[in-house]
Parts: C-alpha cells; structure tokens; sequence
C-alpha cells in the first residue's frame, strides 16, 4: 500500500502485483513492460521502470476495466456484452375514451391526446395517476408537441388550428388562425422559437411564432396531406399523402429546396438522426434517406402493415403500425429487427424516453408503458 | 378540483400555484350538465360570479 502517486510510480512491480494508493483511492496492477496505455495519473500510472505506463487501476475510484475476485481472492477479468434487447410492459394509464394518437413526457408528467375524448390528459408518469385535463377541442387531436412550459396540439377537422397550451393547468393560452375549412392538421415540429404545421385541406406548411402563434410564412402545397414533419438547423422535411415524396424546404422562408424519389404510397412519419431521415411508408417499410439530396440509402422488406408512427432513441428505431400489434424496434445501421412487444389491440402514438422507457398509445384506449430492458450476457476470464 | 375559465380542470392541487388556483374556482364535485341530443357540454368557469356553467356545442361531424 501507498500513500501517494509519487510513491508508488517510483515503485518497482512484479508482474501482475496488485497495490493500493491511499491517494486515489484505487487499487493497481503491475503490467508486463511495453503497455500501449497512456499515463494520465488516475487510471493509468507511468513507473519509472522503463519508461513504460505499467500501474493500471483494477478497482475502487478508478476503475479501468471490469476485474472481480472470487473467494480465493483468485482474480477474474469480466467481459460483459449486450446480447438482445426487450421490451416489457409496465403499467397502463387509465383508459383515455378513445384512440391515443400522440403523447409527451417532461421530468414528472405525461400528457397525452387522441380521439372521442379529444381532451389533453395529465398524468404523473411514474404511475399514471391522474392530474388534469384540458377543455374538449370538439375533434380528434393528432399532434403533440412540448418545451419546458408550453404544449402544441393540432387536430382534426373540428379543431382546424393549433393550439398553445399551459402546461401547468391545460388552459389555452393562444392558438393560431384556421389552417383551412375544411382542414385537419396532423404534422407539428418545434425549434426554439417556431413551429411548423401541415396537413390536409390547404396541404401547406404553416411556420408559426410560438411566443403568439401568429403565421410567419406558408409553404406551396405538398401535393397532398401532410402527415409528419421534421427539421434541422436550416431545413425542414415534410411527408405524407399522395404525393408520397420527402419534400425538403428552407426553414426560413418555407421555400422548396427539392424532393426525393416517390414512394409509391404514402409516408406517415418521418424523423431525423444528424444527416439521415428515416419514414414509415404505407408501402409498409421503414426507410433510411441523405438528409442533404434526399437519395435513399436502405430500406427494410415489406413489413406487412403501414407504418404509423417511427421514433428515433440511441442506436434504434421504433414504430407502430395501422393493424399491426407491435411496438417493433429496427437497428439503425443495417435496418434489421431488433425487439418487439406484442398487445392484444393495435398502437398508435408512440413517445421514446432515450434508453429506458417506451410509451404507446392503445388503440382501445389507453397509454401502455413499456421498460427497454437490456439483456447481457457476461464471462470471466482468470488472468 | 380546479375548475379554470376555458374548462381545463386540475384535479391534483399540488401541481400548481397558489397564482394559478386564483385564476380557478375550486370544487369538491363538479355539476351535473344536461342531456342534450346531438350535443357536447363542456364546463365553464365564471370567475366573477363563481359560478360552474355548461356551454352545449353541437357534437362535430364524424372525421377519418
């Protein structure tokens, strides 16, 4: 045992000796010459032995890699690897009244819309306790979107506008001129200081202040409804029906930039991971394009239903389908399966807390919470 | 329960402020509204009067 770096650096080792420092609280092992390690004095400690970085710490404040001990104090290296992912439900939120189109999570609560109701819901996330409800909006509400105190909410025919909502009570707090008559909207992206909104009827993109929900620019026309919308810094992407393209348009001003190829059916839901888009296509693929020409890169095999609703979360994407009873996840790199949970009924909305939790919207009625849990597997290896 | 002027409702008082629930009437059951054919009733709040009302607004057109 030492007490300090200085100390123990100056120490000459044997192979494989184990030592303690008092000083950073961490226990060494003593490498053969020639290791590739670079010396920063936690982790990694130069001896004067050679030159070489030979102290490596194995346990307490600085750990390096995974080594355990058994019993007969015999010392183990652990190699642990992610083997598969699952999903498993959790919990259920009281029934809704109707179809769960969309949903948001902030530190404590969830909120939640959909059909038949056609109310904003409230509930504590961890436990779907009821908090409050907003007015009725007289329609199916399709979009949802959230900062830190405001919802945006877009709907159907009977609600014609979007919506800016207080989180705190659910009270309106503004709501921007009639998209059309008739017109549902069910595209909605926020950036810091506007959001965007598309859908059918006019089948343009709206760009809205969101301080008062006053039109900053309008789009020409998709071509058909709008089903989802994303963006970067400069740009936004735009899918949906009919014209079964992505259409790209400069945030600014809403001026077209250009297009992809068509689809040959329509795209409900689109996303965007840095430079790729990812769509969910009623051609029932998922499919993976540049974000900057809009040129396809992969795509899956058909997969038997519409795709509805793709979130992106870490290494994977999620969706939903039209009929289809599963949440399935696909990994981003090759656009394989990687898990999937199966209901008795169909979802809808969809909403990814990054790594840990999956919130799905029940076609009967209801948020299902599901937990990403990840599989290891694991070996030890004497050294 | 808090009952706001729109007819948003907080049911859990402890998730807003003491500002917030001066722009609401606090309940411990919400009235009864009528039955209206081919009406919805959606609770109101009148803060002057504190009083709960009902407006009846025509049930929408079924939608996709």
């Amino acid at each position: 045992m030492y007490a300090t770096l200085t100390e123990i650096k100056a120490a000459t080792g044997r192979e494989d000796e184990l030592c303690t420092c008092i000083e950073t609280n961490t226990t060494y092992k003593y490498l053969a010459a020639g290791s590739s390690y670079t010396a920063d004095d936690k982790f990694y400690l130069v001896t004067g032995n050679g030159g070489d970085t030979r102290w490596v710490g194995i346990s307490g404040k600085y750990n390096v890699e995974n080594y355990i001990r058994d019993i007969n104090n015999t010392l183990y290296e652990s190699n642990v690897y992610l083997q598969y992912n699952k999903l498993d439900f959790i919990s259920e939120s009281e029934p809704y009244g109707g179809t769960v189109y969309d949903m948001v999570t902030d530190d404590e609560y969830i909120y939640y819309i959909g059909a038949t109701t056609n109310r904003i819901y409230k509930a504590y996330k961890h436990n779907f306790q009821f908090v409050a409800q907003s007015a009725s909006f007289g329609g199916a509400l399709y979009g949802l979107r959230a900062d830190s105190t405001h919802l945006y909410v877009v709907g159907s025919n009977n609600v014609q506008r979007a919506y800016k909502i207080l989180k705190t009570t659910l009270a309106t707090s503004a709501s921007s001129a009639v998209y059309g008559s008739p017109s549902a909207l069910f595209g909605i992206y926020l950036d810091d200081t506007h959001f965007y909104v598309g859908g059918y009827g006019p089948n343009t993109v709206v760009k809205l202040l969101k301080s008062n929900m006053s039109t900053v620019a309008t789009s020409a026309s998709y071509g058909g409804t709008i089903r989802s919308i994303t963006g970067d810094d400069t740009y936004i992407y735009v899918v949906g029906l009919t014209t079964n393209r992505v259409r790209k348009y400069l945030k600014s001003n809403l001026s077209y930039v250009t297009q992809s190829g068509s689809y040959g059916a329509g795209i409900y839901c689109i996303e965007i991971d840095g430079t790729t888009l990812y769509i969910g296509t009623d051609g029932e693929k998922v499919c993976k394009l540049s974000s900057s020409d809009l040129s396809a890169i992969s795509e899956t095999s058909a997969l038997g239903d519409t795709v509805y609703r793709l979130k992106l979360d870490g290494d994977y994407i999620y969706i939903t389908f039209s009929d289809d009873t599963t949440v399935t996840s696909f990994l981003k790199s090759d656009l394989s399966v990687d898990t999937y949970y199966e209901n008795d009924s169909s979802y809808s909305g969809l909403y990814i807390e990054s790594g840990y939790f999956v919130y799905a919207g029940d076609d009967t009625g209801s948020v299902h919470k599901l937990a990403l849990t990840k599989m290891y597997t694991s070996y030890l290896k004497p050294i | 329960m808090w009952v706001f002027e729109g007819g948003s409702i907080v049911y859990d008082g402890r998730t807003i402020s003491e500002e917030a629930r001066a722009g609401a009437i606090e309940v411990d059951v919400l009235p009864e509204p009528e039955v209206r054919e081919g009406y919805y009733s959606q609770i109101r709040a009148n803060l002057e009067t504190q009083e709960l009302y009902y407006d009846y607004i025509p049930i929408p057109i079924p939608e996709e």
